[in-house]
């Protein structure tokens, strides 16, 4: 296994290097989409499978279907080789020494570092039995850490408004679906399993690898073979249902952290008979508004649609 | 009763957001509430907190070390009093300037108050990871709201903000992940007894995380993203940005570096960390000095302003301390009703180029007194907020013996003065010709007076110090 484990390094490390150098922006983004997928062989190398889901899920998956949409609708030519600046090389060269140097430092750190066992670890472990859910990582994304979730709510909110504000108005025509190779019937055999297997990601947070950000990425990839295959359509106009479900998890979130105050006596704190099936819902209400908010990141609409035949 | 406070703090504008973004049209109404009701909540927190003890929430009940804390202490009390303050005149001000765009109406109105509760986070934060996720939000936040000025003009700024900004906070991250590796915590409070002493890791830790926070701080030489994006923003985004955001990273290098990096850092880094404040004072003053453009000149502005907080690190005593903060809400104050003013000179003439100044003192009459008034703190003069600070900055580097920072201190003051200057000469001149070119509608009376309002305040901070610095306190762990 060392073997193995000393390849997928060496890998990581040549993927990272064909990322920055690759002539054409085409090759970087395979690379790129590669280095995820190996990354997260890594994570599963390093008992981390949750990361290894997410890493999989988000930075090989959805992160790849952006870079490619956005590579797509670059205007031909553009970030292919382009004159350099007069000190592009020297300057290149001092990044670089400058990273390899930050990593010889950050590995002899490390080198020196023993982990003993992590105060909040421990504590987190030990009370995992009040958490509602035997998942540590879940109990803590939920649970013990559920403010950072939340506020990790706003900041996919105020990205997704962001982008849609980045985008031109569009002409009909932009939104007419791309043509693809993929055929509307193999999506459409396609997509009762992938959605099944999203929701069971979600569900099967609560006692295994898996949760709202995984199981959400996988909802989204779905939606976005529909908008590939020409399914489903961005709109101009937004509406307020999809409005609502964008807001659906955090807004929920908050509410029962600030409704059941009365009850329990602290922020974000549950009832002990309500634990698990609240956690259950949020769970899955932060999933659909990950999933839609992913996906709209890719549509870069206000909007979607279903296409009539 | 009190430590529900933090808590409404997050979430009354967190909320207003989310229900603000279901809307799908503007309702700046709502948002007054928001921020008046902001302000009651932070004096009423403000008033807790005078008499000494922090206050603490404990989120969801676990305790240490395994719970996120928010608390609120002197430094928090007066950051979260500067956001309240602003909140309110930035809400009122943006009435009239998004009245007439519809769409970017929305946005900003749905921004603004996710920003206003991600500002608060941060400041009540008592967690290294979640101070990393509070950062997140606040950049993010920020960066859509300078996009509001129309994407064509503003996405390159936009985009070197947002690359400059991910580094921060991928460096801050690193080191977060260094210090967890080693403590075992991320609670501020336990950090400083579980860090183990004598590695490696340790200092390189603090060396990342102060990194990061002095790139998202646009400290020089991390500046170079801050004049496009402040400066091409809609006015009152800029007074915003200028005045909380960027204040919120010195103000995290400040709770950091007297708490949880304390026995980590060395007084060498303090004297660095004070050289690169100097530097960015007098390069800052003097290319404020040379731009051509107003906006500009108050966005370089800001870069020399950031400096002086950073004098704080190589004196660490109390003085500095009540000098840097202070100068951190002087700075605020005035920024906002400097970037005010230039709003509504733009909205007037369209442009903001200096030589289009001319002539436009009888039309803008109070908002040039605005920019005067301001201008007062920003150079330092008797008896606005800005000399308050740097008085007392001044007796730090006295009492330190380190006198080198006084000849920054006074050099920068006067570049200050000759960038005011050179503005308001021009703005009294007589326009060349009768024929002016193409002006807009004059302000109404909210955008002028907002302006004011906020200018007066930042010559009355001079006055009312006493309460303020009593609130602040002594140096977390200093001694005189």
């Amino acid at each position: 296994m060392t073997l193995l484990d000393g390849l997928l390094a060496l890998l990581l490390l040549l993927l990272a290097g064909r990322c920055v150098t690759a002539a054409s922006l085409l090759q970087a983004i395979v690379a790129f989409i590669v280095l995820g997928l190996l990354l997260a062989l890594s994570w599963v190398r390093l008992e981390a499978p949750d990361l290894a889901l997410a890493e999989a899920a988000i930075g090989a998956g959805l992160l790849g279907v952006l870079l490619l949409g956005t590579w797509r609708r670059l205007p031909a030519g553009s970030g292919e080789q382009e004159t350099p600046w007069p000190w592009q090389g020297s300057a290149q060269a001092i990044a670089a020494l400058g990273c390899v140097a930050l990593a010889v430092v950050l590995a002899l750190a490390l080198h020196e570092t023993t982990l003993g066992p992590a105060a909040a670890g421990t504590a987190a472990l030990a009370q995992l039995e009040a958490a509602g859910v035997d998942q540590p990582v879940t109990a803590v994304l939920l649970n013990f850490r559920a403010y950072d979730t939340l506020l990790e709510m706003g900041v996919l909110l105020m990205t997704l408004i962001g982008t849609l504000m980045l985008r031109r108005p569009l002409q009909d025509g932009a939104l007419a679906a791309p043509a693809t190779p993929l055929p509307q019937s193999l999506a459409r055999l396609f997509l009762p399993p992938i959605l099944l297997s999203g929701l069971y990601l979600v569900w099967a947070g609560a006692y295994s690898p898996g949760g709202a950000f995984q199981g959400g990425a996988v909802l989204a990839g779905a939606g976005v073979m529909l908008a590939l295959t020409g399914l489903l359509r961005g709109s101009t106009r937004d509406d307020l249902p999809l409005r609502c479900l964008l807001v659906l998890g955090a807004a929920l979130f908050t509410l029962s952290g600030v409704l059941l105050i009365p009850l329990t006596g602290h922020f974000m704190a549950y009832p002990d008979d309500l634990v698990t099936p609240l956690m259950v819902l949020i769970e899955f209400s932060l999933a659909i508004s990950i999933a839609l908010s992913l996906m709209m990141l890719f549509t870069g609409t206000p909007g979607l649609c279903r296409t009539r035949p | 009763m009190t430590e529900a406070l933090p808590v409404l703090l997050v979430f009354v504008p967190f909320l207003a957001g989310l229900g603000q973004f279901v809307l799908g049209r503007a309702a700046p109404w709502c948002q007054q509430f928001v921020s008046g009701l902001n302000l009651i909540l932070v004096l009423l927190l403000s008033s807790a907190v005078v008499h000494g003890d922090p206050v603490i929430a404990d989120l969801g009940g676990w305790g240490e070390p395994l719970a996120i804390h928010l608390q609120a202490d002197g430094l928090a009390a007066l950051m979260l009093l500067l956001t309240a303050v602003l909140a309110v005149a930035v809400s009122l001000y943006a009435i009239p300037a998004f009245r007439d765009e519809p769409r970017p109406a929305w946005r900003f109105w749905t921004l603004w108050p996710l920003l206003l509760a991600s500002l608060n986070a941060l400041f009540l934060s008592r967690d290294l990871f979640n101070l990393y996720v509070t950062l997140e939000l606040v950049t993010l936040g920020a960066i859509p709201l300078v996009l509001l000025a129309g994407p064509n003009k503003t996405v390159d700024a936009a985009l070197r903000y947002l690359l400059f900004a991910l580094l921060g906070s991928l460096v801050y991250l690193a080191g977060v992940a260094l210090i967890y590796a080693q403590a075992g915590t991320l609670d501020l409070a336990l950090l400083p007894a579980a860090l183990p002493e004598g590695t490696l890791s340790g200092p390189l830790a603090a060396a990342l995380i102060i990194t990061g926070v002095l790139i998202k701080g646009a400290i020089l030489p991390f500046h170079i993203w801050l004049p496009a994006a402040h400066g091409n923003a809609p006015a009152a985004v800029s007074a915003i940005l200028s005045a909380l955001v960027v204040k919120a990273a010195i103000y995290l290098l400040l709770r950091l570096w007297t708490g949880p990096l304390e026995p980590l850092v060395s007084n060498d880094a303090g004297q660095l960390l004070g050289a690169l404040g100097a530097t960015a004072i007098l390069f800052g003053s003097w290319q404020a000095f040379r731009q051509s453009r107003l906006k500009l000149v108050v966005a370089y502005s800001t870069v020399a302003q950031l400096g002086y907080m950073l004098l704080f690190f190589p004196m660490a005593v109390t003085a500095a301390w009540q000098g840097a903060v202070y100068h951190g809400l002087a700075h605020g104050i005035a920024k906002a009703a400097l970037f005010l003013a230039a709003g509504n000179i733009l909205y007037y003439l369209g442009q903001d180029r200096l030589e289009a100044l001319r002539g436009i003192d009888r039309p803008l009459a109070v908002s040039l007194l605005a920019f005067g008034l301001a201008g007062v703190s920003i150079m330092g003069l008797p008896p606005s907020g800005g000399f308050t600070a740097k008085w007392l900055l001044l007796s730090a580097s006295l009492q330190t013996g380190q006198w080198w920072w006084t000849t920054v201190l006074i050099a920068g003051g006067l570049l200050a003065a000759g960038y005011i200057f050179r503005v308001l000469r021009l703005a009294f001149l007589q326009a060349d010709d009768a024929t002016a070119p193409h002006h807009g509608p004059v302000p109404g009376p909210l955008m002028a007076w907002t302006a004011t309002a906020l200018a007066l305040l930042a010559l009355a901070l001079g006055l009312i110090s006493a309460p303020l610095l009593d609130l602040l306190g002594e140096m977390p762990g200093g001694t005189s």
